[in-house]
């Protein structure tokens, strides 16, 4: 690895020393997860100043707990580890699981962690879309204490989370209120079926008992420079029925936004390719719906 | 710093600097070349391995980390001198042309076949996802992997 400064790579015995560390060094310290983004970044210059890394392996943060109020997953939790929980792939996190089976390669998925992909902030990764649609939080720890951020209020921008050099993101919250009521999907558009997205997009419906749209989140990735949640749309959906109508309506008004211009497709592609996506992505929950 | 790991059964204990990645210190400090170096950056799949029962990219495993892990690399899948199953799959299914990629397929095959013995062809196109022939062999090593299952099953009677 091009890291031409490091000096120390630290495996943290414990959070604490994991944090006094941040603080000590700061700028200069970076932790390290699954070691995947870090890598690229060294690779291409981008580490020069980097002093110490310290790796979280060794903390037990790769656990994923289902309890009444929601589905806890530390940060630390692997692609494979979510693939592998079966509990996952039920319809209320259908997303999820959908969003970590199309994440890169075997390789990547066998190292990689959730924890990484929503701290290094870039717009395309599959992951944080798919817990927006799901109004994750991500829990936060420094030095100073601990604090709960919704994720649709973490990204600041291209490759700068909301998190100070000295916080830790230790944990991801998924709130499940309405579990029998919850539908949710994802889908991507790539070059190939395991490479990075050029959109993707995750959606999280509550129907009432009539069939009636109760709440709705429609999120998509790479069309800003961080996930775009799409709050009109919603108001569109509210209290109608769920049908193919509906599903129509959406996929003409997005995305509310212009796309930015990709290396790989222009804005007006990566507009066509939104529509076509949400639509699909949409008609897949209703044609599985009452498959529970 | 010092790390202790296995490589293929054998506990090595080795000097390493915190920025070097597994495959140079598979390479260059314990000489097992059998694990190649490709694209260096993720992505061609060459410098596969395995840590712990799971396939990953050595170009970009940070040494350190590996500490107190097992390792396997396609040294370590001979069987007293005889190729194992996999490889010898590999060979029957005319999977090999010019070769360069081949000793990390068979360490992604090898990671299938001994976490499923019944993989869905999905199984086996995602266990292969990381790994790019550009002789295009690549399209046999589905059928090296049936017949490796195969001959495992065999054996078993």
């Amino acid at each position: 690895m091009y890291l031409p400064n490091l000096k120390r790579y630290v495996k943290a015995k414990s959070l604490e020393e994991a944090l006094e560390l941040l603080l000590t060094f700061g700028e200069k310290a970076k932790i390290i997860a699954g070691g995947t983004f870090i890598y690229q970044m060294a690779e291409r210059g981008l580490l020069k100043d980097l002093e110490v890394l310290i790796d979280l392996e060794d903390l037990g943060l790769n656990y994923i707990k289902f309890q009444d109020d929601g589905i806890y997953i530390g940060a630390l939790a692997t692609y494979r580890d979510i693939i592998n929980e079966e509990k996952l792939r039920r319809p209320e996190t259908a997303s999820i699981y959908k969003a970590a089976k199309s994440i890169s390669t075997m390789q990547i998925k066998n190292v990689g962690t959730i924890g990484g992909a929503i701290s290094i902030s870039l717009p395309y990764l599959d992951l944080p879309i798919a817990l927006c649609s799901l109004n994750a939080k991500l829990r936060i720890k420094s030095s100073r204490g601990e604090r709960t951020v919704e994720i649709r209020d973490f990204y600041k921008d291209y490759l700068k989370p909301g998190m100070e050099s000295d916080e830790i993101l230790v944990e991801v919250i998924i709130p499940i209120r309405k579990r029998n009521k919850s539908l949710s999907n994802f889908a991507k558009f790539g070059r190939t079926k395991f490479d990075f997205a050029l959109v993707n997009t995750s959606v999280n419906l509550v129907l009432d008992e009539e069939g009636r749209i109760e709440e709705a989140t429609i999120a998509f990735g790479n069309i800003d420079r961080t996930p775009l949640i799409e709050e009109k749309i919603v108001k569109l959906m509210k209290g109608r029925e769920f049908n193919e109508e509906v599903i129509n309506e959406v996929a003409k008004e997005v995305p509310s936004i212009e796309p930015y211009e990709s290396p790989q497709a222009p804005s007006w592609f990566k507009r066509k390719v939104c529509k076509v996506l949400i639509r699909d992505c949409l008609m897949e929950v209703f044609n599985s719906r009452g498959i529970k | 710093m010092r790390i202790r790991v296995k490589v293929n059964k054998g506990e090595q204990e080795l000097e390493v600097k915190p920025h070097d990645t597994l495959l140079t210190v598979i390479r260059d400090y314990l000489g097992l070349l059998g694990t190649k170096k490709g694209c260096d950056s993720g992505g061609c799949g060459a410098c596969t391995i395995i840590i712990n029962g799971k396939s990953v990219y050595s170009c970009m495993y940070p040494a350190i980390k590996a500490d107190g892990k097992e390792i396997i690399t396609i040294e370590g899948l001979e069987l007293n001198g005889e190729l194992s199953r996999v490889q010898k799959a590999f060979i029957d299914a005319d999977s090999v042309q010019c070769g360069y990629c081949i000793p990390g397929a068979i360490m992604s095959a090898y990671a299938l076949i001994n976490e499923k013995l019944s993989p869905t062809e999905e199984d086996i196109e995602e266990a292969f996802s990381g790994n790019l022939c550009r002789c295009s062999a690549g399209y046999t090593w589905k059928k090296a992997v049936e017949l490796a299952l195969k001959s495992e099953k065999q054996r078993e009677f």
